[in-house]
């Protein structure tokens, strides 16, 4: 794999030559600090330019055209990773040795052309376009109440007072009725003009056309200088216990975890071991052990570690006579935590870091994460890594446990379903 | 071992038939790091009733699913453990007519392939484990209860089959797993996991002769006695509906709803097509007229019925097409209406034919760069066809509009059911 970044004046444009893939893959990504006013419309103006546009004025239009590009498939979305959204605008294509040489070209012009040719009529977004998009959005707002863990989660994060961390990242119903057709279309020109830009572009590809194709399309000329921090700085709170009730089977369990003055070994790396022994994703992990296999608790427990906001979830649904022995339980576990780390657990952890980053090198959605991060100064690389998480001891999870607080207890209750 | 090119992705499957029957398809990638094994059992939760050994057996529901669970215990440690140490990720899933073992990793593949081998081959049941897994089943199945799709689909099959098996949870009820006993599973496993009746998909970094001398190796510490394979006890589907609509109320904003139109094979016999002639016809016909280029979609999407696009899935049972749509909408019975109207005046024509081709060829080749979708691709071949299909790409090239327009004329619309979930008034 040959990497290559180029500072294009408006934008970074990052080349990345490999011939693992029988696609390639372009993906813009426009990056800037939160505010917490504008979620639900960076989530609208996502949808907008990702459904359609000036030239493919219906969704129908532009599906035909990316069966044209050979069954191209084009996607956005927006993140917001601690302090930040991140909105990416991606198109993947079949190598030109499978199609034709002239795809890449058409391809991205297709992408730029969908994202810098909009459905506007004078300075405002088309109207019948939009009340689509927002009856999609409004949608999915209101899906969340249909699925008990995504609320238990939305409504435990809002316990954290005033804090980014604390929005959903989809937005509310009420910011998306403050949104018109004209001011989306201000905030679409904000958006151009004022985000960091990354351009990146992964696959076996003649990188010297690939560029002088970029520069054609790519028209994001403004320099910025601002400071985009990512990190949300969430202050130990007092421990406390919540609840509401729901028409449902299970009741649903979120316990937040601080993670308090951690330093840049710990939050890039002990953390993410902390948080792999604990609960995440393998089935071979403290929580799982202890209120599946042991007790027969629950189908499913998992904790998740989101880095750029300090904090650890962990989440469960279990019966409704549970609730109280599955707290205590994962108390337990958090105790052991602090103590009582086997040597066969920190092993069987850094196995499944050693997999995941190998892996990796396989996936081109985390080749472009990889670069992305590394970029931003977030992320050592690859190998770097491997090599810093093998050498982490038990006393520095220890240490860091230490530093790690319980603030939200939240239980979804529910039982009257059945 | 067989060596065949799969034509149109610049891909090669091997292919080894073990002594003992089990069968081995392989389709190695150089070019990534990671492997992903699945051993596969032609048992799902719609085997229920067999025939074995003189013997005939009527097995609680969600029997397979239940055994699924099991198969991850060993007498020494559970296999979670094991896998754990190898930094693998390891699951497993069923349904309805196969249950699937699979590991996910990128290093010790000699481990990995010997482990999940034995793991499937060492049945160990202890009443003590069958009583604690009834916990965490039970679990799994009220996790689904809240989710109102769930709901949507559940009714929809007991609906449309009036004796299939299908009718039922692929984990059965709650107090379906009460019943499960230590001598069901046994049985079950005796009957159904023999080799004969599995076959093995490799996909990603690894050697096919290596991997075949694994097997071979682990496989041979196995007994396998010469055992006649069960034989299944179909129920027999009439050409009708339990009930052509039902509508259920749930704390939800949104109505959903799901449609299904049972098509019979039998009507298609006359033109003579394969089995995957037919399918592909079909899926054709379906993603021209209801699909994302559709028109019908748009108009949905434009006068304010749906905000995302119509879902659509054809699956197959002995003697029927089941055709589904599914999407959410404010105005169900209109959707419902839209669907039935456009699904009456069907068409297809030349240029929506060779568009749909283009597109399954790019799908094809672009299938190839996931090792999982691969490996999933391969399964469904085989259970639904007994073999691998490497030559999809010269049969997407024959399809025509004559034939297709044949399909569509014996397209049977009549028997269909309808399933929504409504939002409380």
């Amino acid at each position: 794999m040959e990497y290559k970044k180029l500072s294009l004046g408006g934008y970074n444009l990052h080349l990345i030559k490999t011939d693992k893939f029988k696609i390639s893959h372009v993906e813009v990504i426009f990056h800037n600090n939160v505010e917490i006013d504008n979620i639900t419309k960076r989530q609208m103006l996502t949808r907008m330019l990702a459904d359609s546009n000036n030239t493919y004025k219906t969704n129908r239009k532009l599906n035909l055209k990316l069966e044209d590009l050979y069954d191209a498939s084009y996607y956005a979305f927006t993140s917001k990773v601690g302090n930040s959204f991140v909105t990416n605008f991606a198109v993947d294509f079949l190598n030109p040795e499978y199609t034709e040489k002239t795809l890449p070209k058409e391809t991205i012009k297709f992408l730029f052309d969908m994202i810098l040719n909009p459905n506007v009529n004078i300075s405002e977004f088309d109207n019948k376009t939009f009340d689509i998009v927002k009856g999609k959005i409004k949608d999915n707002i209101n899906l969340i109440s249909e699925d008990p863990k995504r609320l238990s989660v939305l409504n435990a994060l809002k316990y954290l007072g005033n804090t980014p961390s604390a929005y959903s990242n989809l937005g509310d119903i009420k910011s998306l009725d403050e949104i018109t057709p004209n001011n989306l279309y201000e905030y679409y020109l904000n958006m151009l003009k004022n985000d960091y830009i990354d351009i990146f572009v992964v696959g076996n590809l003649d990188m010297e056309e690939i560029t002088k194709y970029i520069i054609e399309y790519a028209k994001f000329n403004v320099i910025k200088n601002h400071i985009v921090n990512m990190h949300v700085d969430n202050k130990k709170i007092k421990e406390k216990a919540y609840s509401n009730n729901i028409r449902s089977v299970q009741s649903n369990i979120v316990m937040i975890l601080n993670l308090n003055n951690l330093t840049e070994y710990e939050e890039r790396y002990v953390a993410n071991l902390y948080n792999i022994i604990l609960g995440q994703s393998s089935v071979q992990n403290k929580l799982f052990r202890k209120l599946r296999e042991e007790n027969s608790l629950c189908y499913s427990i998992s904790s998740y570690y989101q880095k750029y906001d300090g904090l650890i979830l962990i989440t469960t649904g279990v019966d409704h006579n549970s609730s109280n022995k599955a707290i205590k339980l994962i108390k337990d576990c958090l105790k052991e935590m602090t103590n009582n780390i086997s040597d066969e657990e920190i092993n069987n952890a850094k196995e499944q870091i050693l997999t995941s980053l190998t892996y990796a090198k396989d996936s081109l959605d985390r080749i472009i994460d990889n670069y992305f991060y590394l970029s931003l100064g977030e992320i050592d690389d690859i190998d770097t890594r491997i090599k810093i998480f093998k050498e982490i001891s038990k006393e520095d999870i220890y240490a860091l446990s230490k530093k790690i607080s319980i603030s939200v207890i939240y239980t979804l209750e529910g039982g009257t379903n059945e | 071992m067989n060596k065949i090119e799969i034509m149109g992705a610049k891909e090669t499957l091997y292919i080894e038939h073990l002594d003992n029957g089990l069968d081995i398809y392989m389709v190695p990638k150089k070019t990534v790091k990671n492997f992903y094994i699945t051993l596969n059992v032609k048992y799902g939760s719609i085997y229920t009733k067999y025939k074995w050994n003189g013997e005939k057996y009527e097995d609680p529901k969600g029997i397979a699913h239940y055994l699924e669970h099991l198969m991850f215990n060993m007498p020494d440690k559970d296999a979670f453990k094991y896998f754990a140490t190898l930094g693998s990720a390891v699951n497993a899933y069923t349904g309805h007519e196969y249950t699937c073992y699979e590991v996910f990793s990128n290093s010790k593949f000699k481990e990995n392939l010997s482990y999940l081998l034995k793991m499937v081959y060492t049945p160990y049941f202890t009443k003590e484990l069958v009583n604690k897994e009834r916990g965490i089943i039970s679990e799994e199945i009220k996790m689904y209860e809240d989710d109102p799709s769930t709901l949507l689909f559940r009714n929809l099959s007991e609906n449309l089959f009036i004796n299939d098996e299908r009718k039922y949870l692929v984990s059965g009820t709650v107090d379906d797993v009460k019943d499960i006993k230590v001598e069901n599973l046994e049985n079950a496993y005796k009957a159904f996991y023999q080799p004969q009746n599995m076959f093995l998909i490799i996909t990603g970094n690894f050697n096919p002769e290596e991997a075949v001398a694994i097997t071979s190796d682990v496989m041979s510490n196995y007994g396998f006695a010469e055992n006649e394979l069960p034989e299944v006890l179909y129920n027999n589907e009439p050409f009708e509906v339990n009930s052509e609509y039902i509508s259920k109320e749930m704390d939800i904003n949104k109505a959903k709803v799901a449609m299904a139109y049972k098509v019979p094979k039998n009507n298609f016999k006359s033109l003579k097509l394969s089995k995957l002639e037919l399918k592909l016809y079909l899926s054709l016909i379906i993603k021209v007229n209801f699909g994302t280029t559709s028109i019908i979609n748009d108009e949905m999407k434009s006068n304010g019925i749906l905000n995302k696009i119509i879902g659509s899935r054809i699956e197959e049972t002995n003697d029927y097409y089941i055709i589904n749509f599914m999407a959410e909408t404010d105005y169900p019975d209109y959707f419902v209406n839209r669907i039935k109207d456009v699904m009456n005046k069907i068409s297809i024509n030349e240029d929506s034919i060779k568009r749909k081709i283009k597109v399954a060829i790019s799908d094809l080749i672009w299938l190839f760069d996931d090792i999982e979708e691969v490996n999933a691709s391969l399964q469904d071949d085989i259970l639904k066809y007994d073999n691998v299909i490497t030559d999809i790409y010269q049969i997407y090239k024959s399809l025509n509009e004559e034939t297709a327009n044949k399909v569509i004329s014996k397209l049977d619309k009549k028997i269909l059911t309808i399933s929504i979930v409504k939002p409380e008034n």
